[in-house]
């Protein structure tokens, strides 16, 4: 019976240590609710502009270059953020050819519009753009842009004269300490 | 000493602890969210003049796209007959593993009709096979669209 007296003791310390940890914790941090809970009272949200057709060009050859493309995000949740960028085709008939022949250079700046980081380049291609992770964060309603700039290499061959690819560009954003 | 005295009460300590602690940190479900700008479109031009407007021109053009296997541009240039039959896709799929290694134009153009010619080319394949081919063609909107090939 002593036993059990000690044992349950232990289990009310450990949960009057955590209990009471966590709300220090909220005070300190000015939240008003308590520790995960946090998390479930903020709001992830991201938007982009333009929302669609950031590449539009017809007709292209071989040494075409789409000039850098502008693109402003804006964290529009509660929460800060960390996002991916990724490419992917429209649908199955848009893999093709053409697509695996463009190449990509992408561009992220910082809130004071100077160049951080330069993605890409050198031949690499656009079908690879894959879940490449932005390096900084974008704090609850902090605005920044990214470029992109789209090209068909001199080298491209006779092969994707008359296609067409459409293809979709996917920011995957998640919270500042969650992983992907 | 102090443990086995302790026991009792340090173990389910430490167990909630543990439990309350760094449970909830593993298990929590990170919020995501994916935002897409759809809609982008880039399509290739033409670069190189391929040339339809004779019957024998049209069969220099045509062994010239099948060589570089560039059967998107073959199929546009193919005649309504056969273009109502498969889409672009479907004939750039049928094709696509029938390359050829060289071609040769034997002889002139030999006119069925005033809207139908043909000219008979000769295929050589990857293993230094050859082949030859009355390959026809219908004069539709201006050029000399390819209606088929038939082994000679």
């Amino acid at each position: 019976m002593t036993q059990l007296k000690y044992f349950g003791l232990g289990l009310f310390l450990g949960i009057l240590v955590v209990g009471t940890v966590t709300a220090v914790k909220a005070y300190l941090t000015k939240e008003k609710v308590l520790g995960e809970s946090v998390i479930s009272a903020a709001t992830l949200d991201i938007a982009t502009t333009p929302q669609s057709a950031l590449f539009y060009f017809e007709g292209v050859t071989p040494g075409f270059g789409s000039g850098e493309k502008k693109i402003t995000l804006k964290n529009t949740g509660t929460t800060n953020l960390k996002y991916t960028i990724s490419i992917e085709p429209a649908n199955t008939s848009d893999n093709n050819v053409l697509y695996g022949a463009l190449e990509y250079t992408f561009y992220e700046y910082n809130e004071n519009s100077q160049l951080t980081k330069t993605v890409g380049g050198n031949g690499a291609l656009l079908k690879d753009l894959q879940n490449v992770e932005i390096a900084q964060t974008l704090n609850s309603g902090q605005e920044k842009q990214l470029g992109v700039e789209i090209s068909l290499p001199q080298t491209a061959n006779n092969e994707i004269q008359g296609l067409t690819t459409n293809f979709r560009i996917i920011f995957n954003a998640i919270q500042e300490d969650g992983a992907f | 000493m102090f443990w086995n005295t302790n026991k009792t009460i340090l173990i389910p300590f430490v167990l909630v602890t543990t439990f309350l602690f760094f449970l909830p940190q593993k298990a929590r479900a990170f919020f995501t969210k994916e935002v897409f700008i759809n809609s982008n479109l880039i399509s290739a031009g033409y670069w190189e003049e391929y040339d339809f407007t004779t019957p024998l021109k049209a069969s220099d053009s045509v062994g010239k796209l099948w060589l570089a296997g560039n059967f998107n541009v073959l199929y546009d240039n193919l005649a309504k007959t056969l273009s109502e039959i498969y889409t672009k896709e479907e004939f750039v799929n049928a094709l696509k593993d029938s390359k050829i290694a060289g071609f040769e134009i034997m002889g002139e153009a030999v006119y069925t009709t005033s809207a139908q010619a043909y000219v008979v080319m000769k295929i050589r394949y990857a293993d230094n096979s050859s082949r030859e081919y009355k390959t026809v063609f219908n004069y539709e909107d201006g050029s000399w669209k390819l209606l088929g090939t038939k082994e000679v």
